[in-house]
């Protein structure tokens, strides 16, 4: 937002290229653009299905997102995270688009289940764990965690995106969300007991690992 | 969260707090020491931190999916529009 929406650093990012580059600026920023950003796709998509979660939002999510960031682009200073700065577009995006048309109905749902997840993640905790279980978790496969990621609250899943497989600093991650750092790190948090609480009982019934309080 | 008899209860509570940023390298020198101190010492934690370790490359693992052919195509086809529709 503070860049794509601030007009003064649009017309900076004209000067300052005007000055510099030779015949036609404009072809140069689209050269730029695209070498920058086709790199990049997979992992836009990725990050979109994360917030999309089916493959033709996703899609249509990042197709917005290349547009409105090719409009941007001059603000764009050259040499800063490329992906943070598109992932941050990519979420405004999504927020005025995708999530005006849901209005968010799963929002309580999505608190029920946390509150007896974090019961559970509690009891976990303090009830130990075996060393088996390591192993068993290693072992689902890809599907059940993509299940576990899909199901925690939305929130808390793109936090754990943004630093768990983007590998974003918590700052970045602030910025990008639109959040201060202490919300990035509560979402974090829950995001990822979740996650193990989810995975653990789906280790469970695969039958990799026996519940915690269940007599061997 | 103490189990397993850890000799440093308290150190077992700051671990569980402090485990993702110290997992994602935010915290300062000190604290990140400290919680390396105690999961060096206390098999409990450490077993914790290996779990979320495993959690944590998983989830890398599976959510990084390929763009569809088709939206590639998609993308290269708007930009080509960008060069010839001045803005």
């Amino acid at each position: 937002m503070l860049l794509l929406d601030d007009p003064a650093a649009l017309v900076d990012g004209v000067g300052a290229l005007g000055s510099r580059m030779m015949p036609d600026p404009q072809d140069d920023l689209t050269e730029r653009f695209e070498a920058e950003v086709i790199p990049l796709l997979d992992t836009l998509y990725a990050g979109a299905l994360r917030m999309a979660r089916n493959p033709d939002d996703a899609s249509d999510l990042v197709q917005e997102t290349v547009e409105r960031a090719y409009k941007g682009f001059k603000s764009y200073t050259p040499g800063t995270n490329l992906r943070a700065w598109l992932f941050r577009i990519m979420t405004n995006a999504y927020i005025n688009i995708y999530r005006k048309k849901q209005r968010q109905p799963q929002q309580s749902s999505a608190d029920e289940v946390e509150d007896w997840q974090m019961h559970k993640a509690a009891s976990h905790t303090s009830a130990g764990l075996r060393s088996a279980e390591v192993e068993a978790l290693d072992g689902l496969p890809d599907s059940d965690v993509k299940r576990a990621l899909s199901s925690i609250g939305e929130d808390y899943r793109l936090a754990v995106y943004y630093a768990d497989v983007e590998g974003f600093a918590y700052k970045e991650i602030a910025e990008i969300m639109g959040t201060p750092v202490g919300t990035v790190m509560s979402r974090l948090h829950r995001g990822r007991k979740q996650l193990r609480v989810l995975l653990e009982d789906y280790a469970a019934e695969r039958g990799l690992v026996r519940r915690s309080g269940e007599e061997s | 969260m103490n189990a397993g008899g850890c000799a440093d209860p308290g150190g077992c509570e700051d671990a569980d707090k402090h485990l993702y940023e110290y997992q994602h390298h935010e915290l300062t020198p000190d604290v990140h020491q400290r919680i390396k101190d105690h999961l060096d010492a206390c098999g409990h934690c450490q077993e914790l931190y290996r779990e979320e370790e495993i959690i944590r490359r998983k989830v890398a693992q599976c959510a990084c999916e390929a763009a569809p052919e088709q939206l590639r195509t998609r993308v290269i086809s708007l930009i080509a529009t960008f060069r010839t529709t001045r803005s």
